[in-house]
This record gives C-alpha cells, structure tokens and sequence, in this order.
C-alpha cells in the first residue's frame, strides 16, 4: 500500500486527467473493466465553471512518436458534474482526484467549495495550465500568480490539492517553490508541451494552430522536470509524460515520483494500464 | 554504419495510434481495405501472413436500417476507400430481405475492382473517364439522376469529404435524410480523447460512439 496525501492506494500508477473516460470505458468495454480497475486511483477530466463545447476541429494530429491535441476542455460544468458525473465515479472502486480549471481566482475558488463536502472526492488536481483572464498570464508560467491562487486556495479548500504543473514555465523548480508556500500538497507534471503541425496541404494541423504534445516523444522532458521538482521540494509527485510500459514507470519513480500516471498511451489501448501494470509486477 | 530508408524518412516514430477502418464480416472472416496514405495504412499493407494484430472493437454507432414502412429500395453510395461499411450494410440488408442498389464511384480505373465485392451489379462512376464501362464523372451524378427521375430511396454513403457533402446537398434539396459514414482524426475510438468532434446542429458529437454513420440533417456541411 502506498499512502499517498493520506489515501490508500494499492499501486503507484493512476491515469493522467482526460485520459481515460471510465464512464465511456464501462459503456463501451462493460463492468469486466472495473472489476480488473487497473490504477488505484481515478482522475476524472477536467471540470470548469461553465460548461465548453471544446474547440473547433480539427483537434489532434499524430506525430512522431505521439500526437498535438487542442481539444478545449470540453466538459459539463461544475454544476451538472456533480449532479451527473460525480455519482457514477463515486461507483468504482478505487480513489478519486477531480481536476478543476479556472479562468480566475474567483473561478478556482467556486470550484475548490463545490467539492468540500463531497465524501466521494478524495483530492483535487488543479489545472493551473489556463490562461488568467484578468492578466493573460497563464498561472502555471508565472512563481507570483501560482503563489497568489495557492494562498487564495488554500484556506478554503478541504480537500488535498495537487497542482498540475505547467512544463513551459521559465523556472519550473522556481514555479513549485512558490506553490509549495500557498499551500499546495504535492506537484503532478508534465502537462503536455506547446507544440504545432503542418498537414500535408501545408496548413496548420489543429484548428487552433497550436496544442500540446504528449506521448513517448515528451518523456525524457518529462523525466527531467520530475527530477527537477523532486529535488527543488519535498511534496509528493505524481509523474507523467510518455508512459507506455512498466520500464517506463520504473524510471519516473527512479526519477523521484511518488506516483505514476499513464496519458496518451490509454489512448492507443484502453486497456494498456492492464499490461503495464502486469510488466511492473514482472520486473 | 546502416540503416534502413525509415531512419531518414519523415515518418520515424509513426504510426503512433491506431487507425479507425470499416470491416465486413465475409465466409473467409473479417476483412478490412486500406490504401496506403501514411505511415499507419503503410505499415497495415506490409503484414505478412501470421503477423499479428491490434484491434478493439467494434466500436461507434452504424448505419440505421431502413424501416419496412419505407418501402423503396435502399441505395448505397460508395465514394473509393469509403466502399467496405457499405459492403458490411449491403449484407445486413439482403439478410433482412431488401435488395439495395449501390452506386460506386472511383478516382480511376484502377481501383474499380472494389465494387465488384458488392452482391449487387455496382451503377460505376470514375472521374477521370478512364473506364470506358462507367459514368464518366462524379458518383453523385448518378445520384442526381435518380433523384431527377422522381425517385426518393432512403441513401446511405461514405467516401470522401466532398463527395459526402455533395450527397448531403443533393439529398436536401430533395428532402431526403441520408446517413453519411463520416471519418475524423480519432485517438482512441471509444470516446475518452473527445478528439474527433463533429459540429451538429445540436453541438458537437464525438464520431467515435455518436458515430460514425450520421443522419445529414444533423450537419451543417462535411469537412
């Protein structure tokens, strides 16, 4: 067992936030999936304020050895998650971490209230990825706004918070410092990297231009910003970035994590976890 | 120092993630068709016998049968590469016992032979005239043609883009609902990437379990 911000987890390797939709995986796959549950704890996608739609398309495109999104967090909004997505994760049979994203403050601190009371929710993730709209800044680039939101957080927040680190901060040791001093519990990186494509018509490959890579091509990156963190603070973290095989979570803990999140790779198979968890059994 | 021509190539590293194909279910099993555009149909068209495979599926919402009530016998419109969800169609229609009639329409001669593992005698259309036997021109001429001697089947087809959404056009004016199989860049095929979204009139769906056959009222154009 590992004891991760106070919750039990069986194993160190959970599913990195919009991954792995487990309701969409039991209506397509059947209960079989959450009988054989392959990571200890669920990170549900990203919820918001509002409700979004999600970009316009064309929204992914692959590339060498991973893939561009620009998907937009489409979600239900808060109000409608709780209402009828909460209960039906409250169903499986492992732990549950809520990613949140804010455009503001204020936006954060609606989100972090609305799951104190929830017996269901065992910690929040925050996707601090997004723009402020108040500064234009994106809050994860910047050590003062990710110090300003922890510390307006923190004290209303009942729930651990894990805060998603952005991979193109300047000084991303600097970035988890500052969040480490508002309150923050413990770190989970990297996001995906700012990244672009041509189609072969030469036009941009995303509808929105740009997106953020992530697979096997991000993981020595990804390696390196957990060492980085790891080194820089002594909070917990969890590891993510190309993680496709049980060698590949072995490095990431080698690196420092406390645990492990699998991405795109169960994008490629939704029962990839399944084996990698079975290859890290085997080594 | 060697190494294959890959090493240089662009596509190093590719295909990351699995493609999104039709199958048809035949006597000698489940068959796919592919033409080599990439790196993921590239390496599908390298396998040797006894190689193995990754599949998941099936996966997504298929074409809705035609009703008894509707009387008129079904077509099917097959635009090159879009042809096996039509052959799979074709099938669960004769075992319902309809006839269809299909359409299909090609690039060049050369790929025509697809159309003969319909069970009905294709309506044929290549593009660039190159098949003395078939309509020289657009699959949806033969559509129109239809359509403009009256008749009002319901239709069912897949292709390429802008074929679909010459058959959506020419199915509106006339005030037919077609069902359009519809392809889109697609991670993981069963709804978590929200990648493959499509604009409807009532917002976007994702093609991979709201789809891919789409009613084409439900869109506003084919991209």
């Amino acid at each position: 067992m590992i004891n991760f911000l106070e919750i039990e987890l069986e194993h160190p390797l959970i599913n990195a936030s919009g991954t792995f939709d487990a309701i969409a995986a039991v209506e397509v796959f059947g209960d079989a999936l959450v009988e054989n549950f392959p990571f200890s704890c669920y990170v549900t996608k990203t919820v918001t304020v509002e409700p979004r739609v999600g970009n316009e398309p064309r929204r992914l495109w692959e590339v060498a050895a991973g893939m561009i999104n620009s998907i937009g967090l489409p979600n239900k909004g808060v109000e409608q998650f709780v209402a009828a997505d909460l209960p039906r994760y409250a169903q499986l049979p492992v732990p549950l971490i809520v990613s949140i994203a804010g455009f503001s403050a204020d936006q954060f601190k609606q989100l972090v209230t609305a799951f104190n009371e929830s017996p269901d929710v065992d910690a929040l993730e925050l996707n601090i990825s997004c723009p402020n709209v108040k500064s234009g800044c994106v809050y994860g680039s910047d050590s003062g706004e990710t110090e300003q939101l922890l510390t307006a957080l923190r004290p209303l927040a009942a729930k651990p918070l894990i805060v998603k680190l952005t991979p193109s901060a300047s000084n991303l040791p600097a970035v988890a410092q500052a969040a480490e001093r508002g309150g923050a519990d413990a770190f989970s990186l990297i996001n995906t990297l700012p990244a672009a494509a041509f189609d072969r018509a030469g036009k941009p490959a995303l509808a929105a231009g740009s997106g953020g890579l992530s697979g096997p091509a991000i993981k020595p990156v990804a390696l390196q910003q957990v060492r980085q963190v790891t080194a820089a603070s002594s909070l917990p973290v969890v590891g993510m970035g190309g993680v496709s095989s049980g060698s590949d979570v072995h490095d990431f803990l080698q690196a420092g994590a406390s645990l492990v999140a699998v991405g795109s790779e169960n994008f490629r198979d939704p029962l990839a976890a399944i084996r990698i968890r079975s290859e890290m059994e085997a080594s | 120092m060697l190494s294959t021509e890959s090493r240089v190539s662009n596509e190093i590293g590719r295909p990351f993630l699995p493609r999104a194909m039709s199958a048809w279910s035949s006597e000698q099993g489940l068959n796919f068709m592919l033409e080599v555009v990439g790196p993921g149909t590239a390496c599908l068209a390298d396998l040797r016998v006894d190689d193995s495979l990754f599949l998941l599926g099936p996966l997504g919402r298929g074409f809705k049968l035609p009703g008894p009530a509707e009387g008129a016998q079904p077509l099917l419109i097959a635009g090159g590469i879009g042809v096996p969800p039509l052959l799979a169609l074709e099938r669960e229609l004769i075992a319902t016992g309809q006839r269809p009639l299909v359409m299909a329409g090609f690039r060049s001669s050369q790929f025509v032979a697809a159309a003969s593992l319909f069970q009905a005698e294709a309506q044929l259309a290549v593009d660039d005239g190159s098949d003395s036997q078939a309509h020289s021109g657009r699959v949806t001429d033969l559509l129109q043609k239809t359509f403009s001697s009256g008749g009002r089947p319901p239709v069912y087809a897949c292709g390429p883009p802008a074929m679909l959404e010459t058959v959506r056009q020419i199915c509106t004016e006339v005030g037919v609902v077609a069902q359009l199989a519809l392809e889109a860049p697609m991670a993981c095929g069963y709804g978590a990437c929200f990648g493959c979204a499509v604009k409807t009139s009532s917002g976007y769906i994702r093609l991979c379990i709201d789809g891919p056959a789409v009613a084409s009222d439900l869109i506003e154009s084919v991209e």
